[in-house]
């Protein structure tokens, strides 16, 4: 034989159901936003930071051509050069960094995709569960509260004449 | 990558939990051991791996901004 229910209160049951919808909506909204946020540093990585630094390269290496001539000017002048040997230094500096950022970026790209997809792994079966699995709970909590409104309900006629 | 979503989902479920010990403490049938055994501690399982994986990709991200963006 089956063992009786045993509920003190209904609305009990009621009050989790709509804990478990709100669960269900605020568990989607933080599996969205991450989702989003993935999508928008997958997309700053793989092309507005690959073409800056790609950029960067050219720029800076003009920059560099450009201070070498003048240091050449200077040497053939005459002139002192000190300064203009530092700027060149720096320039180049600039232009290794930039140089060398280019082949993080690149190396970044695929690291940060594995760790999505790691992370998607995880994420995907949740997203199934609050879909399937526990809409059909908030939906068997309901039709059990509502059963046990209709047992009390004919249970205790006298109730049905308020 | 912000720990936002975790802060959230560890929220929710903590929050869920509470929700739940207050609804045996009316209902205390098998249904109401079932459902816990069946549903709740799974979904909890799943949640608190979820959580761990935003953390890690959270630092994985920020390393990745990190080092991708320009030197200041």
């Amino acid at each position: 034989m089956a063992e009786a229910a045993k509920v003190g209160s209904i609305d009990a049951i009621r009050e989790f159901r709509e804990a478990l919808g709100a669960f269900v909506d605020d568990a989607r909204n933080a599996l969205t936003s991450v989702e989003m946020e993935n999508r928008r540093l997958n997309e700053w990585v793989k092309n507005t930071q690959r073409l800056f630094w790609i950029n960067e390269v050219k720029r800076r290496r003009e920059k560099m051509n450009e201070l070498r001539g003048e240091l050449h000017r200077r040497k053939l002048s005459g002139a002192g050069d000190t300064e203009a040997k530092e700027a060149v230094r720096i320039a180049n500096n600039r232009l290794r960094v930039a140089e060398e950022k280019v082949e993080i970026v690149k190396k970044a790209a695929p690291i940060l995709q594995h760790a999505i997809d790691e992370y998607l792994g995880l994420a995907r079966p949740l997203g199934d569960m609050l879909t399937g699995e526990l809409e059909h709970c908030i939906a068997l909590l309901e039709g059990m509260a509502e059963a046990l409104d209709d047992y009390i309900r004919i249970s205790t006629p006298a109730n049905t004449t308020k | 990558m912000s720990k936002e979503g975790s802060t959230k989902l560890t929220y929710a479920i903590k929050n869920l939990r509470k929700h739940w010990e207050n609804a045996k403490t009316h209902w205390q049938d098998q249904v109401a051991k079932d459902f816990e055994s069946n549903h709740l501690f799974p979904l909890e399982t799943r949640v608190n791996a979820v959580v761990r994986g935003m953390d890690k990709l959270a630092e994985v991200s920020a390393k990745v901004k990190k080092d991708c963006s320009e030197d200041r």
